[in-house]
């Protein structure tokens, strides 16, 4: 049949446009459909098939667009045209988005599926006829097939087009309303899987997984928030249908992930006693997870997902694990588990990173926030944010002239500890310790800090963890003995942090160092050689000790010495026991002394007993200790003269006495002013106990003889000058038991013993009846010559030294120098930078005691 | 009886003329404990050991301890030494011994 | 220079120290041979000299050790006033034995030194570094002894016989001396 009427075909098409007009524009009367056949088939057999389906979709177009897509977004012009504040009136409505979001899309949606099935009546129609045509081998253009897919790009081209830039806001405050919903629901009816959560304490994924969780009480908060996820799954279909496939996922993506942000942070809170990462990944699994599951099951997404995955399995699909309440998860939900996990790592990361400083002062305390961060940096690998932000907020809140040097150095040590545990290799604890260090070398005090730090019972304990009483020392022992036996466990790792550790602290062994011992010791170095690298070299921080040990020993008045003796054994360990050998004999000394002094008194009272009702002493022999020291192996000593009165003088003196006839030839040396003394002064009317030193107890003993003193008379019986007298005898005005008055001579002084109640009373200092003293409390001055005073005498010995070997080689180079010095400087030993020497070395030029001349050193002649 | 003597001595023997205006100074001062410290020395005329340059009151260099771990002897000639300093000078001479210092036959001071 | 090396021909008061070989092989075994507890205690001895040395200042002796070798020093004398050494100043070589101070170090001249009791060698010939040696002598009053030789020389057993027949006429003698002392 051929058609070459041209009239016929423009009836044809005025036919088929009435007709589409009809189909399209009309109230959902699909009766048309019939009708059209005729005249697409005619106008298919001209040849026109492609302007039939154009003429027909752009009809469809027009009416979506004039009527459907008009009415959508006017549905949110409200929200479109208000400004920033009023839409937040908006978001606080309960309602909204959710009411005008389903039914304008449940509207528009009905709307495409009546145009929906419009297109497929045009599409059987042209199927019909590319039917028929095939079977008579006719030629036909294919249409059908092409028209729907057009169709659905139309729609989404219009939407998109016609787009409002509110609408992916409006999304957005969608799916965070229902999330938060589906959050709370879950949350709600979860609360044992919470407590549960807190007992677990991180791990690994797929324990996570496995951990035992009540899949029934999981089901039904799933059936609970089955309508909440169903009613979402259909606005996301809805959506899907329109075109908005990308911008619908990234709407509840950001949603889910500003979800998880908030439960991270909500979470973490500021409590850095509980590990947290537990109960977030166990929330990941828990909300957004077993939302994902639903909405993409609902969406039949998950199924797609599996069977098209099947083919190509990915290492993370073939994970033999499932989800609780889930089964065996798609591969998509694995994915967005992993960035779950990932995000929740970050977060919390970098939460505990920007309170790193509270969490270490805190420390060990707090050491489940830090056991959760290094498991998030080992996820995000991301050390180095760590390192810049902690420095930064020491230099801000620690480094700085407010802050105590005992401070800064607990602080030091808790990060060691602290960040040790994050990073085994060291080398960011290295980054950040730097700066620190870096300060205190800055700071006087830091020696003596670090050193009682070290040494004190009370100083370096204060942090927490460790018995009551113990020192830095033995905790740091301690730790080094669990780190060699947690070493079995741990080989590889040990090793790299042992490779660090020698590389950072290596130092040539001591000459006397035993080299069988040398490695084992050299591990528990650790935070100790972290310390000893501030001070510069344990020469410093030895003789440091020894003058704080030695000012201790003088103040005893017993002869206990046992921690003492610990304190000294770990020293030992750690700086070798030639370093330690004159604490040793110091120490030695006094557990002579405890023998020697026993044996004396008991000498002495044998005889006393035998010249019994013959010459009694005033005081008995029993009072006296005394503490016998080898002067040559303490640190310098300042003796001051001091007559003691005449009844201490002897016993003084048969005790002397006595340790001559025992140990001949020896003699003893009394060093009059040290030592301590506990007396009671028995008035009247109530008696008071104290413990002074000797000069306090010389000079209130002279006001038994004599009530009043003056300064001038008392400091010449007691053999001080009157102006030491004078701060001396403050000590016991200050207690209320003397009173200063002004006599005939202005410069002297008149001392008179308060010696009734009612006196004191008026002075209103004292009213204790007995009242224990430590010694050296008020005194400021220290019978131990100072570690600087040492110093200036070293820098003498140093200079000799040049002087001579200059003297013997002509001239020397400023490391020949430093190196000689090094070799056979002993005693003090030397222990200088090359830059400090090259700095004493100009003095000696500018002194004109050297000279320069080719970058060598000779003696100015 | 016995045991009760030596206190009552003691208060009488405290009450000595020149403490007799007792109404003025009531204050009596007990000493409970009097911790004194003191060096010893060895009182040898010389600081050093003429043998080994160490201090006498130090120990000579094979010693850990000083004092009654190592000990001074003296010559004849009063010459002092560390004992183990001499004992190896002794005995590192072919010869009759000689005080290091003076070249007197050496003999311990007895 | 025979005579020098060869101790056999000279009375026992009067010696060479050392030949230069068994000096130089003496300083290079001390330090292994020290390493013991008896080496450790001569360490300390020569520690305690050396401060001793630098802390007493002498003038016109000093000595300090050379190298990383504490059993090996260089010494330094002035020539003292009034003699005919005056203005010099010489340098000498020190090996201490392990087994010091109990046995004397090895002494010599590195400074060419016309001396009746100095031989071309530099050993010197001084009873203390023999025979008359004591533990009790330390490097400073070795030195204090040859600065002091200098200026009287043992001329009954010389090994320098042409110095010992010199040492009468000190005009020629100060020539002798300062032509040698220039030479180096």
């Amino acid at each position: 049949m051929q058609l070459d009427d041209s009239d016929g075909a423009l009836d044809s098409w005025a036919g088929f446009c009435a007709l589409t007009g009809d189909l399209v524009g009309g109230a959902g009367d699909l009766s048309v459909g019939p009708r059209l056949a005729p005249a697409v088939a005619d106008l298919c057999a001209r040849g026109l098939a492609t302007l039939v389906r154009d003429y027909f979709l752009h009809n469809l177009e027009e009416t979506f667009k004039n009527n459907a897509v008009k009415t959508f977004w006017q549905k949110f012009h409200p929200y479109n045209n208000s400004s920033a504040v009023e839409r937040i009136k908006f978001c606080v409505q309960e309602s909204w988005p959710e009411d005008v979001l389903s039914t304008a899309l449940e509207d528009i949606c009905l709307e495409k599926s009546y145009q929906e099935k419009c297109v497929l009546v045009l599409v059987h129609t042209l199927q019909s006829y590319e039917e028929k045509a095939r079977n008579r081998k006719l030629q036909a253009a294919e249409c059908s097939s092409s028209l729907m897919p057009r169709y659905q790009l139309m729609v989404s081209s219009v939407l998109l087009t016609t787009l409002p830039l509110s609408f992916p806001e409006i999304l957005n405050v969608y799916f965070k309303k229902k999330l938060e919903e589906l959050n709370t629901l879950m949350d709600g009816s979860g609360d044992n899987d919470q407590l549960a959560s807190h007992e677990f304490s991180g791990g690994s994924n797929v324990s996570a997984w496995d951990s035992k969780m009540d899949i029934d009480s999981q089901e039904t908060v799933i059936s609970e928030s089955g309508n909440l996820v169903k009613n979402i799954g259909k606005v996301v279909r809805d959506l899907r249908c329109l075109g908005f496939t990308s911008m619908t996922e990234d709407s509840y993506s950001s949603a889910i992930i500003w979800l998880l942000k908030s439960k991270v942070h909500e979470l973490a809170g500021d409590d850095y006693r509980i590990p947290v990462l537990g109960c977030v990944k166990k929330w990941i699994q828990a909300v957004p997870l077993q939302f994902l599951h639903a909405l993409l099951t609902y969406l039949g997404d998950s199924v797609d997902y599996e069977s098209e995955s099947s083919g190509l399995k990915s290492p993370l699909a073939s994970r033999p694990s499932s989800f609780p309440g889930i089964g065996v998860p798609s591969e998509a939900l694995l994915r967005w588990h992993m960035r779950l996990e990932y995000f929740a790592y970050e977060t919390l990361q970098d939460l505990r990173i920007g309170k790193l400083f509270e969490i270490i002062v805190d420390y060990p305390e707090s050491s489940p926030a830090i056991e959760d961060l290094k498991q998030c940096l080992e996820y995000t690998g991301q050390h180095s944010k760590l390192v810049d932000s902690f420095i930064s907020s020491l230099r801000y809140r620690l480094l700085t002239a407010g802050a105590s040097t005992n401070d800064i150095l607990h602080q030091y040590v808790s990060t060691i500890k602290a960040l040790r545990s994050i990073d085994p290799t060291g080398v960011f604890l290295e980054a950040v310790g730097e700066p620190i260090r870096d300060y205190l070398r800055g700071r006087k005090d830091t020696i003596k800090c670090i050193v009682t730090m070290l040494t004190d019972g009370s100083g370096g304990n204060t942090s927490g963890a460790g018995n009551a009483g113990d020192n830095l020392l033995e905790e740091l022992n301690r730790d080094a003995e669990n780190q060699e036996n947690a070493d079995y466990d741990d080989h590889t790792n040990m090793d790299e942090k042992q490779a660090w550790l020698n590389s950072e602290s290596w130092e040539p062994d001591p000459v006397e160092a035993d080299p069988l011992k040398g490695s084992r010791n050299r591990r528990k170095i650790d935070i100790l050689g972290l310390m000893v690298s501030i001070i510069g070299s344990k020469d410093q921080l030895v003789n440091e000790y020894r003058v704080m040990l030695a000012e201790k020993l003088l103040s005893k008045s017993d002869f206990d010495i046992d921690s003492d003796i610990r304190t000294l054994e770990l020293l030992k360990i750690h700086f070798g026991e030639s370093s330690m050998q004159k604490c040793e004999i110091m120490l030695n000394d006094l557990i002579d002394s405890k023998r020697t002094n026993s044996n004396i008194k008991t000498s002495l009272l044998r005889t006393i007993e035998t010249v019994t009702g013959q010459e009694e002493a005033e005081m008995s022999h029993d009072v006296l200790d005394a503490t016998i020291i080898s002067s040559n192996f303490w640190p310098p000593i300042q003796t001051e003269d001091l007559t003691v009165p005449a009844s201490v003088d002897q016993m003084l003196s048969d005790f002397a006495k006595r340790f001559h006839q025992i140990k001949t030839p020896r003699k003893l040396l009394w060093k009059k002013n040290l030592g301590t003394v506990k007396l009671e002064l028995q008035f009247e009317d109530r008696s008071m106990q104290f413990t002074v030193v000797p000069v306090h107890a010389a000079i209130i003993m002279r006001f038994q003889e004599n009530p009043s003193w003056t300064s001038k008379t008392l400091a010449t019986e007691i053999g001080i000058p009157v102006d030491s007298l004078n701060r001396r005898i403050g000590f016991w005005t200050s207690k209320g038991v003397l009173t200063e008055s002004v006599g005939a001579d202005v410069d002297d002084h008149i001392f008179t013993v308060v010696d009734s109640m009612s006196d004191v009373n008026k002075n209103s200092i004292v009213n204790e009846s007995s009242e224990a003293f430590q010694m050296n409390e008020d005194e400021g001055e220290s019978s131990i010559s100072s570690v600087e005073e040492q110093l200036k005498k070293e820098m003498t010995v140093y200079e000799k030294f040049i002087i001579g070997m200059l003297t013997n080689f002509g001239n020397m180079t400023l490391d020949k120098i430093h190196n000689t010095l090094k070799m056979f400087c002993a005693e003090p030993s030397y222990d200088k930078s090359l830059q400090q020497l090259q700095g004493f070395l100009s003095g000696l030029v500018s002194d004109e005691k050297l000279e320069m001349r080719d970058g060598s050193y000779l003696l100015k002649k | 009886m016995r045991a009760f003597l030596p206190r009552t001595l003691a208060l009488l023997c405290s009450q000595r003329p020149g403490r007799l205006e007792l109404p003025l100074a009531r204050m009596k001062v007990k000493i409970l404990q009097w911790h004194a410290v003191a060096s010893w020395t060895w009182d040898a005329q010389d600081e050093t050991c003429g043998i080994c340059r160490m201090a006498f009151d130090g120990c000579c260099p094979d010693c850990k301890f000083p004092g009654d771990d190592c000990p001074l002897i003296w010559g004849a000639c009063n010459h002092a030494f560390h004992l183990h300093c001499i004992l190896k000078w002794v005995n590192s001479q072919t010869s009759t011994p000689l005080c290091p210092m003076c070249r007197r036959e050496w003999q311990f001071k007895g | 220079m025979a005579r020098g090396e060869n101790s056999e021909s000279h009375g026992s008061g009067n010696v060479p120290a050392s030949s230069p070989a068994a000096a130089s092989s003496t300083a290079k075994q001390a330090p292994a041979a020290a390493r013991g507890a008896e080496g450790q205690s001569v360490v300390r001895r020569l520690q305690s000299e050396l401060m001793a040395l630098m802390m007493g200042g002498d003038p016109g002796v000093s000595a300090f050790p050379e190298g990383d070798n504490i059993f090996q020093w260089i010494g330094t004398i002035d020539g003292s006033a009034a003699t005919v050494y005056e203005g010099t100043s010489y340098r000498l070589g020190l090996a201490f034995p392990s087994d010091y101070p109990y046995k004397p170090p090895k002494v010599r001249f590195e400074t060419p030194c016309f001396h009746p009791n100095v031989d071309t060698h530099g050993n010197i010939c001084l009873d203390i570094l023999q025979d008359k040696w004591s533990s009790a002598y330390d490097v400073r009053t070795i030195l204090l002894s040859i600065q002091s030789l200098l200026g009287e020389p043992n001329n009954d057993s010389p090994l320098n016989t042409q110095a010992a027949a010199l040492w009468a006429n000190q005009e020629e003698f100060r020539k002798m001396v300062e032509k040698l002392y220039k030479a180096a």
